[in-house]
């Protein structure tokens, strides 16, 4: 539920377009009884003695009653999620122009433009409470004050070694866990039983880690003009 | 955000005496460091819980007490201790600008670190033939899993400070390179910390019964 709640919530900024708030309220209104009638009568069946995570019980043991809500508590939840995907979908096709503030919001992601730079803040905020984007609002400010001189802005150059990384993480799990595996394919086989999908996984993993440690990645820098005429083109 | 003096220094000569913590991207990285060793700490933490937990449970398999030998484990200790010490002189060197310094002291160290390594696996092949296997009792699995996962680390550093002594070499000593060789000189810390524990959790409490 945190989890709709957050996409609903973050949506704008993400991806510069609002959820439609109609099939938000049918999301809601289906998720949140389907939620509860789904998992709170699962705490008195398991005082009643049903084991968890089961795909069956027994007849007769008077848990029928209770596990039938659950049945229609998991129905709604699915409805709901449906019409959310419907949403999500619904809202790709709207133009990206929600605002920058759809919600009045009190904390600093708020404050910046959507879509938001690559360098996010020119220059670091001044924070001077919780809530920071509210107490500036309630001073009638429409920026936040600034915290250090304009200056050119430090970046990490664009990597795809982190996707590497995962990918090479992946192979050796797969490698590993499937070693025992008795498959068909006689090759398939070879490779899995002989360790070498799962060390090939790690060894990719560990020259991943050789790179990034040999080059060094100096990043770029946004110089403040630039920014600037971004920031007015928005 | 703004990082203006962070290049200032990586290719002019004069270096400032904390090398490491000069620039914004160095402090980053120590302070990124530092959480590294936090997930490091849990990791080994579990694995050492899972070997209290099942360290009685021999299954008829050698028991610590007739299997482990305190000379030669004690011997690795001291090694890999001394080791820990020639690490902080590399550091030392590193502030003193002292290039020559970090290599031969990181050497000593790659080279200490080879010696405790041979130790182990003199030690584990020792095990194996006394029928103690990884798969002979949960006892011996929590003992392969904890201790082999730090001699895994130890093979890593070592591959790493050679690395970092190449890269000292090739690159020389700048306010780019001086954070590495601190990084480094905190990971082999902290692997020294977790067998300091394992010799005191897995063989004097294994020895005392």
């Amino acid at each position: 539920m945190a989890l709709l709640a957050g996409c609903f919530y973050w949506w704008p900024k993400m991806f510069g377009r609002t959820l439609d708030e109609r099939l938000g309220k049918w999301t809601f209104w289906t998720f949140y009884p389907g939620f509860h009638l789904t998992f709170l009568v699962q705490h008195f069946l398991g005082l009643m003695g049903m084991p968890r995570r089961v795909f069956t019980y027994l007849d007769g043991q008077g848990w029928n009653t209770m596990n039938l809500v659950s049945t229609i508590g998991a129905f709604l939840m699915a409805i709901g999620v449906i019409i959310f995907l419907v949403n999500v979908f619904k809202t790709a096709a709207k133009p990206a122009d929600a605002p920058s503030d759809p919600w009045d919001g009190r904390t600093l992601e708020w404050s910046l433009p959507t879509p938001v730079p690559e360098y996010n803040f020119r220059q670091l905020p001044l924070v001077r409470g919780l809530d920071a984007w509210w107490l500036e609002k309630r001073e009638g400010r429409t920026h936040m004050t600034p915290a250090e001189p304009p200056g050119p802005i430090h970046m990490p150059s664009p990597s795809s070694l982190p996707i590497w990384m995962s990918v090479a993480l992946f192979i050796a799990a797969i490698g590993f866990m499937y070693a025992k595996e008795p498959f068909s394919a006689g090759f398939v086989r070879f490779l899995f039983e002989n360790y070498i999908v799962g060390i090939g996984g790690l060894a990719m993993f560990f020259t991943c880690m050789i790179i990034r440690s040999l080059k060094d990645d100096h990043g770029y820098h946004i110089h403040p003009e630039e920014a600037e005429g971004e920031a007015a083109h928005q | 955000m703004s990082d203006v003096h962070a290049h200032a220094h990586a290719h002019g000569g004069e270096l400032p005496p904390e090398p490491e913590r000069a620039t914004l991207d160095g402090r980053n990285r120590i302070l990124g460091f530092w959480m590294f060793m936090a997930g490091e700490s849990v990791l080994f933490g579990s694995l050492f819980a899972t070997f209290i937990a099942l360290r009685h449970s021999v299954l008829g398999g050698p028991e610590p007490q007739e299997l482990f030998s305190l000379p030669l484990v004690a011997l690795a200790t001291i090694i890999l201790l001394t080791s820990s010490l020639t690490s902080v002189m590399a550091v030392q060197a590193m502030h003193r600008h002292d290039r020559k310094g970090i290599q031969l002291w990181l050497g000593v160290t790659v080279a200490l670190g080879l010696a405790f390594l041979i130790l182990e696996i003199y030690e584990f092949v020792h095990y194996v033939h006394e029928g103690h296997t990884f798969t002979t009792s949960a006892f011996s699995s929590a003992f392969y899993t904890l201790v082999g996962f730090h001699g895994a680390h130890v093979l890593f550093g070592i591959v790493w400070i050679s690395l970092i002594i190449g890269q000292v070499m090739v690159k020389g000593l700048n306010v780019i390179t001086a954070p590495k060789v601190y990084i480094v000189s905190l990971y082999w810390h902290f692997v020294d910390l977790v067998w300091v524990f394992i010799f005191t959790v897995v063989y004097l409490m294994g020895m005392m019964g």
